[in-house]
């Protein structure tokens, strides 16, 4: 069954333009109707990852001199491949 | 540092996530200014690779995967490629990282400012924190 909402000129132009993305990522055709179900299904799944996110925080903590030495050591190779590089020639 | 100091777009590279995985006081400040505030915060993909590779280094594959996953899900920052030309072209004229050229590429291209963890004498010898280097319009190296 079927029901009428009221919304703005501007809130129906974002939601054409929502439908139009929408059916070009599907390739098919797609309502009002599923365009606003996508819009709610997405905002839960970003609340519960912006949940799961916080979980994440400090998870390091304990690895700070490790955090450190991995990322030089990773500037370091970048570096090194660049000097690489420039004494090919 | 206050909050509102801080513009509301913002570029951010993989020292500030690492940041908050951290969990030192300056977490607090990535989690309330940065991560979950109101800004549109990017982030470039290489930086991504970089969390990802970090955490896969010390906690493993699955959790690295679960937090790439988490925060492409969480839409607390938007993840942003193809930036290969004007890092190319900042790499050329400077003599700064490719990490850096990509930040500073990126908030160039948004029109954002740009945020990067830059760490002091003291945390060089495990004593510091490091602090967070924020500027509102990117011109050149932040390091």
């Amino acid at each position: 069954m079927s029901t009428t909402i009221q919304v703005s000129r501007r809130t129906k132009r974002e939601l054409v333009k929502f439908v139009s993305e929408l059916q070009l990522k599907l390739g098919r055709r797609v309502s009002f109707d599923e365009a606003i179900l996508t819009l709610l299904r997405e905002r839960k799944r970003s609340y519960s990852a912006r949940r799961e996110l916080r979980t994440f925080k400090g998870i390091l903590s304990r690895e700070k001199d490790e955090v450190r030495r991995v990322m030089e050591e990773l500037r370091r190779e970048e570096e090194r491949r660049l000097e690489m590089l420039g004494t090919t020639e | 540092m206050k909050c509102s100091e801080l513009p509301s777009r913002l570029a951010i590279d993989s020292s500030v996530v690492l940041t908050y995985l951290l969990g030192e006081s300056l977490a607090d400040l990535v989690e309330e200014c940065i991560l979950f505030s109101d800004r549109e915060v990017y982030l470039p993909s290489t930086a991504l690779a970089e969390i990802y590779y970090v955490t896969c280094r010390l906690k493993g594959r699955e959790v690295a995967r679960r937090l790439v996953r988490t925060l492409k899900d969480s839409e607390t920052v938007e993840i942003v490629s193809g930036l290969d030309e004007v890092v190319g072209e900042l790499k050329c004229d400077r003599a700064i990282s490719l990490a850096d050229c990509y930040v500073i590429a990126l908030a160039r291209t948004m029109g954002a400012g740009g945020c990067v963890r830059q760490e002091g004498e003291g945390a060089r010898q495990g004593d510091g924190e490091g602090v967070l280097q924020c500027k509102s319009a990117v011109f050149g190296g932040f390091r």
